[in-house]
């Protein structure tokens, strides 16, 4: 009898599900993709049905499910919040008690739910999934009941949390509030400041340190006078546009040298504490082993910085570290309790654990557009040799292949791809096909077997989650940042060999085997889910050729002006009022 | 504040403790802000309309104050480009004029809903006034779906343009203003007691009462603005299609009633039916009146009753009962329902007009005159409310005959102004536009035949246009990115009906609009065109079952699923009638495999039945754990084309499930979301999994 279990991350941002069978983690997804609303935070009703389909289960086959977090421990944390001015209305709008109605009432589960804490949660989808006996853990995001921060260690036995950073001092919500202060989104602009900060100079640490307070042990504090949050409105005060000498950058201002420093000296304070608190929970804990989660977990300079010059030999980055992954550690934290197992021992491979569309339904959809395309059903070679043709003739490719991605991180499966060695590319990816700031550098996707001879990475990086310096011999200015760094994916041909493969095709014909590769998205959108989302984004941007799994569609071939008329007015009629605020975190 | 005192910290969990195990309010309540605490809500009308007159300087909707030529104007902005299609598209406007201006403000029934932009009733008021008033202006500034708040910023705002008069041609949308509204504690109380006499009726009732006050705080405001620029106002009150549009079945599903009184509406209704189509009006009678006096906010028993007093020659009263149907709409019950003109809204119209000496065009008296039996149908109305190019022109020509002695007119609209007229193409379309929104409401098959049997006859454009609708319907692709679409897009047959947006699905909520493209297909079969192979081929492609698994509870299989009722999408089917309905696209060349997860919540009795093509495939007790099924339907049981799978389930809904043994006594940040809670609808089944394959 096999033990079936629903993991749910939900109800904040970033909801999530995931189906562990028997410790086996068979599919996971955001809701957003299915959605199509950006950090969609709604229980992942389309994301349940899409696991229970892929696993071949019903609703009637599930043992438990998990959340991923504690509601009683939130509601405290959200009625401190307000207290003392507590209001109905503000009860009302608390929808108390739903996580367990909608579980109950929108996913139908009628059987047993487990709740874990937020942060056991984000503890458990790092340290379930590492491949290692025993680590310490370290957990950073933005805040989840009180915690915002926990050091742990994981073994045979289970997690063990022993020391946790309380709300409102949460180093997720200074990042998050300087962002604000940049001019970014909060929850989706951190990692533009991160690829910000290496055109800047760290001026400003000693004003952002006056922030924070480090206190003993894994503590630190907040100065509050600072930060506005906790009344909901905004993220920061004037108090902090005092400290640094500048008004907040509004989204549509110029970018100056101000901006740079501070996004600068903000990564340098965040890196510092890291590495200090790291130390600290290698001290307490004397692991070798780190492994990480949170949604500061997804800074892979810190981490590519802790893993050289910290304490720890090995570290494992839950590659969906923010609260989508939340769902997977929840799913495996019930699994050890219901089984007294742990979930899985083996190292997380891949993340392709998303919704896969059959040859023959993706020819259904062209045939019923009018889309000229090549068919090359049942020849991978050809399509391959295709692709990297048009790659090397400088073609901005929209790659999609075989089952999504999980976490926020395209891999090789929903993919725009393009030449590294061509120096126009990153300015035309950033301003026609993404949409979004100039400053902003892409990654690069590298055969696994070759990654040494032009990265200085002595690992694997499968999930692109920490940075490198590039020595390649290659010139390669699309996908190296201003420090000549580079945020690198290896890509392995067990977990993506269609990927891989196209990699082995592109270096043959140009002696590169390397991609860059950033999501197949457009700015304010999810990353695509089906054919007919990369259709869509196809159209509506700058991608020259767009390569649906065993079909070519080049945008040269095509008039496409009506469609996109059409899709603009479509969109105006389905995406209004979308999503969820970008001023500041919505704590409540 | 910022430190987390043990205090505050263990005041907080004391309060989630009691609120997390469902204490009553009344235990945390004394911990709240006695300011706050009797309800921080919205609850002045007022507030809603709260645009100020520095606001709306320079602007007119979507136009802006420019200046071109060297000449005041407004001009559209292309900010709002995206809004374009809702209204006229005029691009300028000159900022003054020497002629008398007329402006015409309004929503989709006076932007000529399905002929605009090639015909509209602006255009129909300005041939009308030719020559009564030959040196008038019509400024059309009707927006589709445009709401009260915005009607209101709309007649602060156009006196820019120094109107002689203005004509507002709406009411139809007003309902919706009770959405907007978030209630507080005390009226959270009132509807409380409302339910508690086990009467929708009395919160029917205190809805009629918010919207009355709503209209009336907005007419006096409409007055006073008109009172300062001393300009005229002529109200237009839209009437509602009493004659052809029916309830739909989501409208008519039987409400959670007390006690056991649901069951006897199921009873009553079932028998109703029955004595319907036996055509026994005498038997029918009592039945109805039995339903409505067991739901009186469920228009079945109002139809039905209708039907009774039409059949009997009786049409004076059957009218009072199609209007009761209609007014049922107030209480929501049904999310989205069509908009309509109430009784309660014609009332609080001419009420106001009368205290303010507003000029009224009372098109329900207008159209009850000119119909036969008075009571308005096909002939004025393509849908619920939006009028036919003859439903236009009698409007106008009582809107103008108003309005000419109203601007000094002293001769009256004469015969030679009644001119303009839509051309057959964009008059054939407009009826074929019709006949999808009817399907999308879910009308009888004779009107969506009679919309495009009218479509077919005027214009050989229909056969086109049907061609290509019957291909988008029936491919899987989302509308937008059809073919067939795109061809109807630059063949220049989608300028109407809202840009042809109105012809697009929600995301995921595609349907094959089966009933219609067959409606489409059989009215071009009679003209002696037969699409019906290339129709059935291109379905068995796209849908038939040997194409792969399919789940029967997408959108284009599943006919009533809960969203219809809710606005919610859950992740399984919710059944609120004892049968479930859906089609399946298969052939008999080889027997389909089902598999079924289903469960019946509440202590259930009897049996689930599953009946492929009238023939039984399964048969379970019902229980109230999800339970998975996997019959095989054989191949003999198979139709080439369109099967009909009906799952039947227990009928009766358990004793005490009941919508007022549960009435919220906590408060609600809306009305909406009070209603939400409720579940009004009994639930007979669920379903989790339903797919077919191979």
């Amino acid at each position: 009898m096999s033990v079936n279990i629903i993991g749910i991350s939900a109800l904040y941002h970033d909801a999530a599900c995931c189906l562990l069978s028997d410790g086996k983690l068979l599919a996971a997804a955001q809701e957003e993709r299915f959605s199509r609303i950006k950090a969609d935070p709604s229980m992942p009703r389309k994301a349940m049905n899409y696991c229970l389909q892929e696993a071949g289960l019903t609703i009637a086959d599930i043992d438990c499910v998990a959340y991923y977090e504690d509601p009683k421990e939130k509601l405290a944390r959200q009625i401190w919040s307000q207290l003392p001015a507590l209001s109905e209305s503000f009860v009302a709008s608390l929808g108390v008690g739903r996580p367990e109605r909608e579980i109950r009432e929108l996913l139908g589960f009628d059987g047993e739910i487990k709740y874990y804490s937020h942060h056991m949660s984000h503890a458990a989808s790092s340290f379930y999934f590492s491949g290692f006996g025993s680590a310490a853990i370290l957990t950073m995001d933005g805040v989840g009941e009180w915690a915002t921060t926990t050091y742990g260690k994981g073994n045979e036995k289970g997690i063990e949390l022993f020391e946790e950073v309380h709300y409102p001092h949460s180093i997720g919500l200074l990042y998050s509030s300087i962002t604000s202060y940049l001019g970014f989104g909060v929850n989706d602009g951190e990692y533009k400041v991160m690829g910000l900060a290496p055109y800047g100079t760290p001026r400003y640490v000693d004003q952002l340190y006056k922030l924070i307070h480090l206190g003993a042990n894994g503590q630190y504090t907040l100065d509050m006078r600072y930060f506005e949050y906790l009344k909901g409105e905004r993220m920061f005060g004037e108090a902090l546009e005092e400290l640094l000498g500048a008004p907040a950058r509004r989204e549509d201002e110029k970018m100056t040298a101000f901006h740079k420093d501070i996004a600068r000296s903000l990564q340098f304070v965040l890196e510092d504490i890291m590495l200090k608190k790291a130390a600290y929970l290698h001290q307490q804990t004397g692991e070798s082993n780190i492994c990480l989660a949170g949604g500061v977990a997804l800074n892979c300079v810190a981490n590519g910085r802790l893993l050289r010059e910290g304490p720890f030999e090995k570290m494992f980055v839950q590659p969906a570290s923010n609260d989508a992954g939340g769902s997977l550690g929840a799913a495996a934290a019930a699994h050890l309790e219901l089984t007294g197992e742990r979930a899985s021992r083996a190292k997380m491979a891949h993340v392709y654990l998303g919704p896969s569309y059959d040859t023959a339904s993706i020819g259904r959809t062209l045939q019923s557009t009018s889309l000229k395309y090549h068919d090359y059903a049942g020849n991978e070679e050809q399509l391959l040799a295709a692709t990297a043709e048009r790659l090397a003739r400088g073609k901005v490719i929209g790659w999609f292949n075989g089952r999504m991605e999980f976490g926020p991180r395209s891999l090789g499966a929903r993919s725009i791809l393009a030449d590294p060695r061509r120096t126009e590319m990153r300015d035309r990816i950033n301003a026609m096909v993404k949409k979004r700031e100039g400053f902003r550098p892409f990654a690069p996707a590298v055969l696994a077997h070759k990654a040494s001879q032009h990265f200085d990475l002595p690992h694997d990086s499968p999930f692109m989650l920490e940075t490198c310096q590039v020595i390649s011999p290659l010139d390669l200015p699309a996908i190296t940042h201003v420090d000549n760094s580079a945020r690198v994916q290896t890509v392995h041909k067990e977990t993506n060999p269609r990927f891989a493969a196209l990699l082995e095709y592109f270096d043959e014909l140009t002696g590169c085997p390397i991609l860059l590769n950033t999501s197949f998205n457009v700015k304010g959108e999810p990353i695509v889910c089906d054919p007919e989302d990369a259709i869509k984004c196809f159209i509506t941007t700058d991608i020259d050729c767009l390569i649906l799994q065993d079909f070519i569609i080049d945008r040269a071939e095509n008039e496409l002006d009506a469609l996109i008329m059409i899709l603009r007015n479509y969109d105006q009629e389905n995406t209004a009022a979308k999503g969820i605020r970008r001023d500041v975190y919505t704590f409540v | 504040m910022y430190n987390i005192s043990d205090n505050t910290r263990s005041l907080a969990a004391e309060l989630a403790e009691k609120i997390i195990s469902g204490d009553q309010p009344g235990t945390w309540l004394p911990y709240l802000q006695p300011a706050d605490a009797g309800g921080g809500f919205v609850t002045d009308p007022d507030r809603l309309f709260a645009a100020s007159p520095q606001a709306l300087a320079g602007k007119i909707g979507i136009w802006v104050a420019d200046t071109v030529e060297g000449q005041p104007c407004y001009v559209r902005d292309s900010a709002k480009v995206a809004d374009w299609r809702l209204w006229s598209n005029r691009h300028l406007i000159p900022a003054t004029d020497t002629r008398k201006r007329i402006v015409l403000l309004g929503e989709s029934v006076a932007r000529g809903y399905f002929y605009d932009p090639f015909y509209c009733p602006a255009m129909e008021l300005q041939q009308q006034l030719n020559t009564a008033l030959p040196q008038a202006e019509v400024i059309d500034l009707a927006k589709s779906g445009m709401v009260l708040e915005e009607l209101e910023v709309m007649f602060r705002s156009c006196m820019q343009l120094q109107p002689a008069a203005v004509v507002i041609f709406a009411g139809n949308n007003w309902t919706y203003a009770l959405k907007e509204i978030a209630y507080g504690a005390a009226h959270i109380e009132e509807m409380t007691q409302a339910l508690l006499q086990h009467d929708y009726n009395a919160a029917r009732h205190f809805l009629e009462n918010q919207l009355q006050d709503v209209i009336a705080a907005f007419m006096k405001r409409i007055a006073a603005t008109a009172e300062q620029y001393k300009v005229p106002i002529i109200f237009v009150i839209p009437e509602f299609n009493l004659a052809d549009w029916k309830s739909t079945d989501k409208e008519t599903t039987a409400s959670r009633l007390a006690e056991d009184l649901t069951n006897r509406f199921l009873e009553t209704a079932a028998a109703a039916r029955q004595m319907k189509a036996a055509g026994n009006w005498t038997a029918l009678q009592p039945l109805a009146a039995a339903l409505i006096q067991l739901d009186g906010v469920n228009p079945l028993g109002y139809e039905l009753m209708a039907a009774c007093m039409l059949a009997g020659n009786q049409p004076a009263d059957a009218r009072k009962y199609l209007e009761q149907a209609r007014d049922t709409v107030v209480f929501n019950r049904v999310e989205n329902h069509s908009p309509r003109c109430l009784t309660v809204t014609r009332k609080a119209i001419l009420r106001a007009a009368a205290a303010y000496r507003f000029t009224v065009v009372d098109l329900p008296e207008v159209f009850k005159a000119l119909s036969p039996n008075g009571i308005p149908g096909r002939e004025f109305f393509l849908d619920y409310c939006h009028l036919t190019d003859t439903g236009i022109k009698a409007a106008m020509q009582a809107t103008a005959a108003a309005l000419a002695p109203l601007l000094g007119a002293t001769t009256g609209v004469t015969a030679a102004d009644n001119t303009a007229a839509p051309d057959p193409e964009h008059r054939a379309l407009a009826y074929l536009f019709a006949a999808s929104l009817n399907a999308r409401f879910g009308q009888p098959e004779d009107i969506l035949l009679h919309h495009c049997r009218k479509g077919v006859a005027i214009s050989d454009a229909a056969a086109k246009f049907i061609s290509l609708y019957a291909s988008l319907s029936n491919r899987r692709l989302s509308t937008p990115l059809c073919k067939s679409y795109e061809q109807i897009t630059l063949e220049k047959m989608a300028e109407q009906y809202n840009k042809g947006t109105g012809l697009l699905h929600g995301v995921a909520r595609k349907q094959m609009d089966h009933v219609l493209v067959d409606c489409m297909v059989n009215a071009l079969k009679e003209k002696g065109m037969d699409l019906s192979e290339q129709v059935s081929r291109l379905r068995a492609k796209e849908h038939s079952v040997r194409q792969g698994s399919v789940n029967l509870l997408d959108s284009f299989y599943n006919l009533f699923n809960s969203y219809v009722l809710t606005g919610e999408q859950d992740t399984h089917y919710t059944a609120s009638r004892p049968q479930s309905s859906f089609i399946l696209m298969a052939d008999n060349t080889a027997p389909v495999q089902v598999k079924i997860t289903f469960r019946v919540k509440n202590k259930p009795h009897g049996t689930v039945r599953l009946w492929v093509n009238g023939s039984m495939v399964m048969e379970a007790a019902a229980t109230e754990n999800w339970q998975t099924h996997m019959p095989e339907v054989p191949a003999t049981v198979l139709k080439n084309g369109l099967n009909d799978l009906q799952l039947e389930w227990p009928a009766v809904v358990p004793a005490g499930d009941s919508v007022f043994s549960e009435t919220p006594l906590r408060p609600f940040a809306s009305m909406q979301a009070l209603r939400h809670s409720l579940r009004l609808y009994p639930v007979f089944g669920e379903i989790h999994t339903f797919t077919v394959s191979a």
